[in-house]
């Protein structure tokens, strides 16, 4: 499971890492120092998701829903915006549960790195009823709602075989938006002024 | 940072309306809730202490419509304005793709205007961001009470960088969506110029 602590990352991007150890990181969310290069560049670098990309998700969140016999699982993007979800959403706001998911780590990663934690890198809220599991991955949170049909530590397990195909995947991503979005530079340089302004009519 | 699904054809962008503490900036999310058709907009989130003032952050998501076959929707936050929530307002700037200033116009709160857009460059900083480079409005609130500062004099304490500048009477919504339309046209010129 990745981890993220500024000061750490500040440290390992001012070593050099021997390649046999570099090669040990076979993708940038375990790589500490691609992960936190990544995570400021990405600052400004839009996160692009492609079709077969977003296939690729829903068939690892619809897996997961399966293995944890959890009632829907979420992925989520740590500022808050949605990437995809599986199973009995019913009339769930889908868009602000991802938003207070995010909130929700933010603010515990901010508490764990007061106490001297990198991260707390899972979250559980257990309810009377239903219960949720977040885990961190990177950039991304993978959201868990299961209730009495499931147990704590099945979702946990069948979640952290999970992580590792989202992880991929979200490397990707975040790997080829960039290129991406300048191979559809022709489809973002030809909405118009007007386009826009009728928006607001 | 703007995120496009071409799955769903959506691109998702983040607005952040900031500014010192009790100065509109949840009046306005509240106005443009209360203003929008049921269909184009989300529930509005507001995490908030028992005298309502903003703890950590109110969210409202916001479908504006498609353009070139794609859904634009803006998710508009705000942070809390009080000194001593720097901490939260650091996260909620995180992935940040336009920000409004709401300035308090009074002038007993000058200071406070001044110390909270010091905060804002410095927290952009922080995330990686430069306020010259990115979508940014100023927003002038409470034209409507007797102590406010001149437009010109105030706009110019606080213009950063040739921004737009908007006058606004948030608790009645004068102002409220224009300076939404404002920032979000600044966010999608910026999309389309890559």
């Amino acid at each position: 499971m990745p981890r993220q602590c500024d000061k750490f990352f500040i440290a390992v991007c001012h070593l050099d890492l021997p390649d046999r150890i570099a090669s040990k990181f076979h993708n940038s969310y375990t790589n500490p120092r691609q992960l936190f290069l990544r995570e400021n560049k990405m600052a400004e670098t839009p996160f692009i998701i492609q079709e077969r990309q977003f296939h690729r998700i829903k068939s690892v969140l619809a897996r997961l829903c399966v293995e944890c016999a959890a009632r829907a699982v979420f992925l989520v993007d740590r500022d808050g915006q949605p990437i995809a979800f599986h199973g009995e959403i019913g009339d769930m706001d889908t868009t602000s549960f991802s938003s207070l998911a995010a909130g929700n780590v933010a603010a515990t990663t901010s508490m764990a790195q007061l106490i001297g934690e990198e991260v707390f890198p899972a979250v559980v809220h257990e309810g009377e009823r239903e219960s949720i599991y977040i885990s961190v991955i990177g950039r991304s949170l993978l959201v868990v709602v299961f209730d009495e049909r499931s147990t704590l530590g099945l979702v946990k397990i069948r979640t952290k075989r999970a992580s590792h195909d989202v992880a991929t995947i979200i490397d990707e991503v975040a790997r080829e938006s960039e290129d991406f979005r300048l191979s559809q530079n022709s489809f973002f340089a030809e909405i118009t002024d007007d386009d826009i302004d009728s928006l607001f009519t | 940072m703007t995120f496009i699904n071409y799955a769903s054809r959506e691109i998702n962008c983040k607005i952040v309306y900031y500014g010192p503490g009790l100065c509109g900036k949840t009046t306005n999310l509240q106005h443009i809730y209360d203003s929008t058709a049921p269909q184009a907009k989300g529930k509005l989130i507001s995490l908030a202490t028992e005298t309502d003032r903003t703890l950590f952050f109110d969210f409202m998501p916001l479908e504006l419509g498609t353009v070139r076959g794609f859904k634009t929707r803006f998710h508009l936050y705000t942070v809390p304005g009080q000194v001593y929530y720097d901490a939260s307002r650091k996260l909620i700037l995180k992935g940040v793709d336009g920000v409004v200033f709401v300035a308090d116009s009074q002038e007993e709160r000058m200071d406070a205007n001044i110390e909270s857009l010091h905060n804002l460059e410095e927290n952009l900083q922080t995330q990686g961001y430069d306020l010259a480079n990115i979508p940014y409005v100023l927003q002038l609130n409470k034209r409507d009470l007797p102590n406010v500062i001149p437009f010109e004099e105030l706009s110019s304490e606080l213009l950063k960088k040739g921004e737009p500048v908007f006058e606004a009477v948030a608790k009645d919504g004068t102002g409220v969506f224009d300076t939404l339309k404002a920032v979000a046209k600044q966010v999608l010129t910026e999309l389309r110029k890559g």
